[in-house]
């Protein structure tokens, strides 16, 4: 299982935009936000690969001026079932 | 158990986040202990890739890494990673790291035992030396490199060959920043420090992409500008990029112009009052060297006089400085620069306000630039004419891109001219080395040796015949590698390379060695803000691959310099990493380079030099700031203390042309740089599955404009071409680069060679810094 934690910088005004994008995005959380314009953000995924490209995804969107990762767990081979 | 697991994972990700946000968490499952007992254990190292240096805890269970977290006590980055911390702990197990040395056998590469290699590379150095003396072998080391693998380099080209070919890739990334850090102020290195990110009211980036290629810096950055509506940013550059996105003020300039404008706010600065007159009457004073200078450029297998060039300086008077830069009205810069010229006074006024406290960032776009020590010297000329320097929130600042740039390029000295302390060329400070270093009188060679074109270049024309390249990727990092390439592989050339992963370099190699990567072995770091960095092992390295550091001093010992690196060991914990670093100190201590204790290192989340009495210092040059300028003095450039009694320089540098200009048959100008996702050649990048998905291949990035003039559509197949070779690449338009119109962008980490942008770049430089410039030169595009 892959867990990352991310801190999602936006532009203030964006926020709300970028908070209901993500909420669309399969493995995303959002676990708060702090400072009205940094999300924090739990990925869950599969893979280092999933977990990138969501990461690209969010890093890519509208609003955000960029994302920081501050925890990432990659036990992949790890039982997951 | 597993849902468990999962939430506390989670909890474990949630937390991390928190605390890098700023907010305290309590920690409701015990997590350090929980990690403990989940047989998790972490130390503390700085990161390998970018010259930021963030902090990063590393995980280990098992003896493999399984998860990593940003640092929360690394002041640099205070718990966060920028993307790249996604891939730090896979790079060290990609698929293909090299575990056995290998030795080239009628073409073929074959597996040899440590011993066969080292012996080999010993005997060709040794009668290759003897046969064709010390300019003959060579090594190419990196910024990369740990401190005490630089400094052994040092000490076994120099001490041991008696060679001064010993030059690193850092040449390619901040030459030109030291060549006018030396020539302003006598010292290299920023004054200032990252804590400017906090106090500045202006922010200035010159030529970086911060964004992508200083994340963790950009994110302190955009943090200070969301939190104090009055904080500005001035973006200048000749594309836009992600950095762009918080700029109030964008400078997209022509390329090569940026001479031009800092002139011109210099000119504005003056005429509209601006000068901090007090301060530049006791602390600066003026000179001008040559001017329409050379560009490195190799006519008929010789230099037209870039290698040999030496400047000479003379004294001006402000009167004079101010005629100079009186040419540069706003309507001439604007006229080259085709920048709105009220823009440029905007600027110049923003960065003169009084009120307002200024720091300035920048990398390649500034260095890697034919009159890269020129257009650095133009920057600090506004820092000093304004005084807005070497205080909290107001300085100059180069970026660096290495890791280990700073600590061990720079400040070791592992260029062609450099001691750890000083230059060759000075008998004094050949004396003093060769004094620590315990060398009999004469030992060290004072003649400078090749710098890293002139390395290839030396090597294609066989007056260099064994060559070492080192924690580099040289055959895919220099301009016009194609040439360099073929070079490498004629008759009577002996290459060695050692790396973790195959590459371009080592293909072309004789003899290659499996090296030790990050945590694989102890190490050190300098970064960007004079922060020195040490971390332990934290894991074996994969089969028989061995540090840098173990592989220089075999060699050293088989070639007969076992005496230079003879310690007793059991005076440092058993460590010759130890050994070399508390003699190392020894260049600094006294000198402004201060250094604390190995032991200290080890415990703390690094320290700023000049470390006195324990305590770090985070503004060079202020009293108050920097206990080697005394009270009453202000402000004490010390590194000038000789020549001008602690004053700075300004220089008179004027906009001079590049090297190559568009034209009818190459009527574009190519850039070339990095993406967020691969770090430089991508040799580490690259071998991680989901980093390499993720960018694929280099691509071209076309203004719309320009690409439907071509006929050409968002990724379509088209062929960039110079007058040096071609590459075919996807064009994209309106990506994460958006370069002007008349500019195109490539990324230079793909090593497939029919993408490689190298072979298309031009293997000329700067004639004070001998950096090349990867950002300008004439192309043509074309849809295949
Ligand atoms: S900003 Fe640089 S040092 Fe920090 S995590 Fe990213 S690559 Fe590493």
């Amino acid at each position: 299982m892959v867990v990352s934690g991310l801190l999602v910088n936006t532009l203030p005004e964006k926020l709300e935009q970028v908070k209901k994008e993500l909420g669309t995005i399969k493995g995303v959380e959002i676990n708060s936000v702090v400072d009205d314009y940094k999300i924090i953000v739990i990925i869950e995924s599969k893979t280092v690969e999933e977990e990138v490209a969501v990461s690209k995804e969010i890093a890519a969107m509208d609003g955000v001026l960029g994302i920081n990762l501050a925890y990432h767990h990659f036990e992949e081979n790890e039982a997951d079932d | 158990m597993k849902l468990s697991r999962r939430k506390f994972l989670k909890a474990s990700a949630a937390a991390a986040a928190m605390t890098a946000a700023g907010v305290s968490v309590i920690d409701p499952l015990g997590l350090s202990e929980a990690s403990a007992a989940g047989g998790i254990k972490w130390t503390k190292a700085p990161c390998r890739f970018c010259g930021t240096g963030c902090g990063i805890m590393v995980g280990v269970k098992n003896g493999k890494i399984i998860a990593t977290k940003g640092d929360p006590h690394a002041p640099v980055n205070r718990g966060l990673n920028c993307i790249k911390g996604y891939f730090l702990a896979k790079i060290l197990y990609g698929k293909d790291r090299l575990t056995k040395p290998l030795i080239r056998n009628n073409g073929r590469m074959l597996e040899a035992s440590w011993d066969e290699a080292l012996d080999l590379i010993a005997s060709k150095y040794k009668t290759t030396l003897d046969k064709y003396g010390p300019t003959s072998i060579g090594m190419f080391g990196s910024g990369q490199w740990t401190i005490w693998e630089g400094y052994a380099a040092s000490k076994f080209v120099k001490a041991g060959m008696r060679s001064n070919n010993l030059d690193p890739n850092a040449r390619f990334c901040m030459a030109s920043a030291v060549g006018a850090f030396m020539r302003t102020f006598g010292k290299d290195e920023p004054m200032g420090c990252y804590d400017d990110l906090e106090y500045a009211d202006t922010f200035f980036t010159w030529g970086a992409n911060m964004a992508e290629m200083h994340p963790i810096l950009y994110s302190r950055l955009t943090d200070r500008k969301l939190k104090f509506t009055h904080v500005k940013h001035v973006d200048m550059g000749t594309q836009i990029t992600r950095t762009s996105s918080t700029a109030d003020i964008m400078i997209l300039f022509k390329p090569q112009t940026d001479l031009a404008i800092a002139n011109a706010m210099a000119n504005i600065l003056i005429k509209e009052g601006y000068v901090n007159e007090d301060f530049v009457s006791k602390h600066v004073t003026f000179k001008r060297g040559l001017h329409n200078l050379p560009y490195g450029r190799e006519i008929n297998g010789r230099n037209d006089g870039g290698a040999t060039f030496k400047d000479k300086a003379k004294g001006v008077s402000y009167e004079e400085y101010k005629k100079f830069v009186s040419i540069y009205t706003p309507a001439y810069a604007s006229k080259l620069s085709n920048v709105p010229a009220d823009k440029i006074v905007e600027i110049a006024r923003l960065f003169g306000d009084p009120k307002r406290k200024t720091v300035s960032y920048w990398t390649m776009g500034m260095n890697q630039h034919t009159r890269g020590v020129w257009i650095n010297h133009l920057v600090y000329n506004l820092h000093l004419l304004t005084g807005k320097i070497s205080e909290p929130g107001n300085g100059p600042f180069s970026l660096t891109g290495q890791p280990s740039a700073c600590g061990t390029a720079r400040e070791v000295g592992t260029f062609a001219h450099k001691l750890p302390r000083g230059v060759v060329m000075n008998p004094k400070h050949r004396a003093f080395a060769e004094k620590i270093w315990k060398l009999p009188p004469g030992t060290i060679n004072p003649k400078p040796g090749y710098h890293s074109v002139e390395m290839a270049r030396a090597f294609d024309r066989g007056d260099l015949k064994c060559l070492w390249v080192m924690c580099n990727n040289y055959f895919q990092a220099l301009p016009n590698v194609t040439r360099y390439r073929k070079g490498a592989q004629k008759e009577g050339r002996f290459l060695v390379v050692s790396d973790p992963y195959p590459t371009r370099s080592t293909e072309l190699a004789d003899v290659v060695l499996p090296t030790a990567m990050w945590v694989e072995k102890e190490g050190a770091y300098g970064n960007a803000e004079r922060r020195t960095q040490f971390w332990e092992q934290a894991v074996e390295p994969p089969g028989e691959s061995k540090s840098d550091l173990w592989q220089i001093v075999e060699v050293a010992r088989r070639m007969g310099y076992g005496h230079l690196f003879d310690y007793d060991l059991s005076r440092y914990d058993g460590k010759i990493e130890k050994a070399l670093f508390e003699e190392y100190r020894n260049f600094g201590r006294g000198f402004g380079k201060d250094l604390a204790p190995f032991d200290v290192y080890h415990k703390v989340r690094g320290l700023r030099w000049p470390v006195i009495d324990g305590k770090e210092t985070l503004w060079r040059y202020k009293e108050g700031y920097d206990p080697y300028v005394k009270a009453g003095e202000e402000y004490n450039f010390y590194g000038n203390k000789k020549k001008t009694g602690g004053r700075a320089n300004i220089w008179l540098c004027p906009y001079e042309p590049a090297p190559e200009e568009p034209d009818s048959q190459y009527p574009l100008w190519l850039c070339t740089g990095r993406v967020l996702e691969h770090w430089h050649s991508g040799t580490m990048t690259q071998r991680v599955p989901e980093l390499h998905r993720a960018v694929p291949e280099a691509f071209v990035s076309i203004h719309p404009e320009d690409a439907s003039s071509l006929g050409i559509k968002n990724g379509s197949r088209v062929r960039v071409s110079t007058r040096r070779g071609e590459i075919i690449v996807r064009a994209e338009i309106e990506g994460r680069n958006k370069p002007q119109k008349g500019l195109v962008f490539v990324p230079w980490f793909d090593e497939d060679l029919t993408r490689m942008v190298n072979n298309l770049t031009l293997d000329v430089y700067d004639p004070i810094s001998k950096q090349a410039d990867f950002k300008k030169c004439a192309c043509k595009v074309e849809k295949v």
